[in-house]
């Protein structure tokens, strides 16, 4: 795959009439394509083994040569080629698309590219970058500027692979390790370019994605992912909000994040922060923030209601416990009460629900438990609340639904393995414990 | 020990999202709830039963949860302990990865509300709270069902 994308990389290169300098880039990049593209994969690599979890530490997709081919097949695209006409001003002006550039990375508060490396970069492979300004690849713009056409693919190939954290990094790691290069040096740059602001937005998206385009070959992949990162990208710069226009004039060091979500216009945002340090340990740390951040977005679309600190959610975890205490003193104080019926009645509201959403008379025991397995949240509460008189209608159907019922929780309790049984003696030692509290309270 | 009963268990019982499987954790509660009042009929302080209670509402939500939350896990793992034993000897497993830095008074409380929060990355600590807080608010749902069709019945 390696050996592919360096011919493709080659022949896309000579393809593209714009010309970078290797000189001049090879001061922080490297000269051959696939070196470039495998360091950026290598610092996406980095990047995401740094910032493994869970979730994402299994799935690892060869981020490196799908976005290798990828930026091949992007460059060629029609839609490259209309960013290179639309660039081909700015590339005249090399210092108005480096200081478009420069913006964007400051804005996307991702990269610690030095502004001063870019620069050079982007100056010398500036109509390269152009091309790919349309994309808000705030992928680093060496790499974007040293390879050719490649640019906004890689970027948003890099991206997604931030975004995909791991999941990228793995399998792009695992390539990159055979072209190691210039490893180290890029680490920092590529990493930081690949971590967009939007690009977290969609991280979830494109980790899905990313964790789809596993089983692809890689060169399916590459297309896949990049077009997806195009998708993606596109996406991201509708939803954007700020970032309509192309940012040309913004001061390198201050932007905000989303202006540079917007890049997709002419010029080629990659640009990290300025003054900030490419530092493979910063761009880990932002990446880690990044997942932060949106583990803290999911917390607070749970809570109900405005959860704008932590506090609010420690408070309701707090309310919950506390609802918890309280309805399981009101269950005990009911309990003795209560019909030691507990099957039927757990078969009355599951047949209450049934009938209640579906109206079905007869519902055969074999489709009882497909229901119950898919049923909603609000089934079991249906139906506990329809429960109390059942009318004589639902009786004949009831005895079918307790069947059913009956038999799945048979059913259930046959397949339970160790965890249920664990739980049941959970249980067990609830109460057994109950009965000798009560033994000891006696 | 708990790993392999866990997958055992996904794969058994088949349940794609364990944690969205209300019924399940309905029967589990309500058989729970069965259990207790069968085992429990003598004790006379009713604080007693919703202890017990409360353990059970506690132990059908972590099972239902699935093994594949650290949450669940480790509410299990007190659970089971909490009778009987008498010191809890530091385990590897648990202490193996002490976060650094509890200055942080919010992270803190989180880390002691959260089951098994002690010992979990920031990063991670935000996703379990996230499913402990849906399937909490899942169990005070049904247990508040309960009531209210045990009361008007």
């Amino acid at each position: 795959m390696d050996m592919h994308e360096k011919d493709q990389c080659h022949s896309l290169k000579s393809e593209d009439n714009l010309e970078y300098s290797n000189p001049g880039n090879s001061s922080f990049l490297l000269p051959n394509n696939p070196s470039i593209r495998s360091v950026s994969g290598n610092s996406s690599v980095t990047i995401g083994q740094a910032n493994q979890s869970g979730p994402f530490s299994s799935s690892s997709i060869p981020m490196d040569d799908p976005f290798s081919i990828g930026f091949w097949n992007q460059s060629t695209k029609p839609t490259d080629l209309d960013l290179c006409k639309n660039n081909s001003p700015a590339c005249s002006n090399p210092v108005n698309g480096n200081s478009s550039l420069n913006v964007e990375w400051n804005s996307s508060d991702s990269f610690s590219i030095g502004g001063t490396l870019l620069q050079a970069a982007n100056l010398s492979h500036f109509p390269a970058d152009k091309a790919f300004a349309g994309r808000p690849a705030r992928l680093s713009c060496f790499t974007n500027s040293s390879i050719d056409g490649m640019m906004s693919p890689f970027s948003l190939a890099q991206s997604a692979s931030l975004c995909a954290n791991a999941t990228l990094g793995d399998e792009s790691g695992a390539q990159i390790e055979k072209n190691k290069e210039h490893k180290n040096n890029f680490d920092g740059v590529v990493v930081s370019s690949d971590h967009p602001s939007s690009c977290i937005a969609l991280g979830a998206v494109k980790r899905k994605r990313n964790t789809e385009d596993m089983p692809l070959d890689q060169a399916q992949e590459a297309s896949h992912v990049s077009r997806e990162m195009e998708e993606n990208l596109e996406f991201e710069q509708n939803a954007e909000p700020n970032s309509p226009s192309v940012v040309t004039d913004k001061p390198r060091g201050k932007q905000v994040k989303d202006s540079n979500e917007s890049l997709k216009d002419e010029f080629i945002h990659i640009r990290a922060r300025r003054g900030q340090a490419t530092n493979s340990h910063s761009l880990a740390e932002r990446v880690r923030r990044e997942k932060i951040n949106e583990r803290m977005k999911l917390l607070q679309d749970l809570v109900p209601g405005k959860a704008v600190m932590l506090d609010e959610i420690i408070n309701y975890v707090q309310s919950l416990q506390q609802q918890v205490e309280f309805l399981s003193m009101k269950l005990a104080a009911i309990n003795p009460r209560l019909g030691i019926d507990i099957d039927s009645v757990l078969s009355k509201y599951l047949l209450q629900s049934y009938n209640g959403t579906s109206g079905a008379m007869a519902f055969p025991s074999s489709s009882v438990h497909p229901p119950v397995h898919t049923s909603q949240q609000g089934l079991v509460q249906a139906g506990l609340q329809v429960m109390a008189n059942p009318p004589d209608s639902l009786g004949r159907s009831m005895n079918i639904q307790l069947a059913a019922v009956h038999e799945y929780k048979e059913s259930k309790m046959q397949v339970s393995n160790s965890w249920e049984e664990g739980l049941q003696g959970v249980m067990q030692m609830a109460y057994s414990n109950n009965v000798n509290l009560n033994a000891r309270g006696l | 020990m708990y790993r392999r009963s866990f997958k055992d268990t996904r794969s058994s019982l088949g349940s794609p999202n364990p944690n969205f499987s209300k019924p399940m954790v309905a029967l589990r509660f309500l058989r729970a709830l069965s259990l207790v009042r069968r085992s429990g009929l003598g004790a006379c302080s009713p604080s007693y039963r919703a202890r017990g209670i409360r353990r059970a509402a506690y132990a059908c939500m972590a099972a239902s949860a699935g093994p594949r939350r650290a949450w669940s896990r480790a509410l299990l793992r007190k659970i089971r302990r909490r009778p009987g034993r008498g010191l809890r000897r530091p385990r590897a497993v648990i202490w193996r990865h002490r976060p650094v830095g509890g200055g942080d008074r919010l992270e803190v409380a989180l880390r002691r509300l959260v089951p098994g929060g002690g010992c979990m990355e920031y990063c991670r600590l935000l996703e379990e709270a996230a499913d402990y807080v849906k399937c909490l608010a899942m169990q005070v749902r049904l247990m508040q069902t309960i009531v209210d069709s045990a009361s008007h019945v």
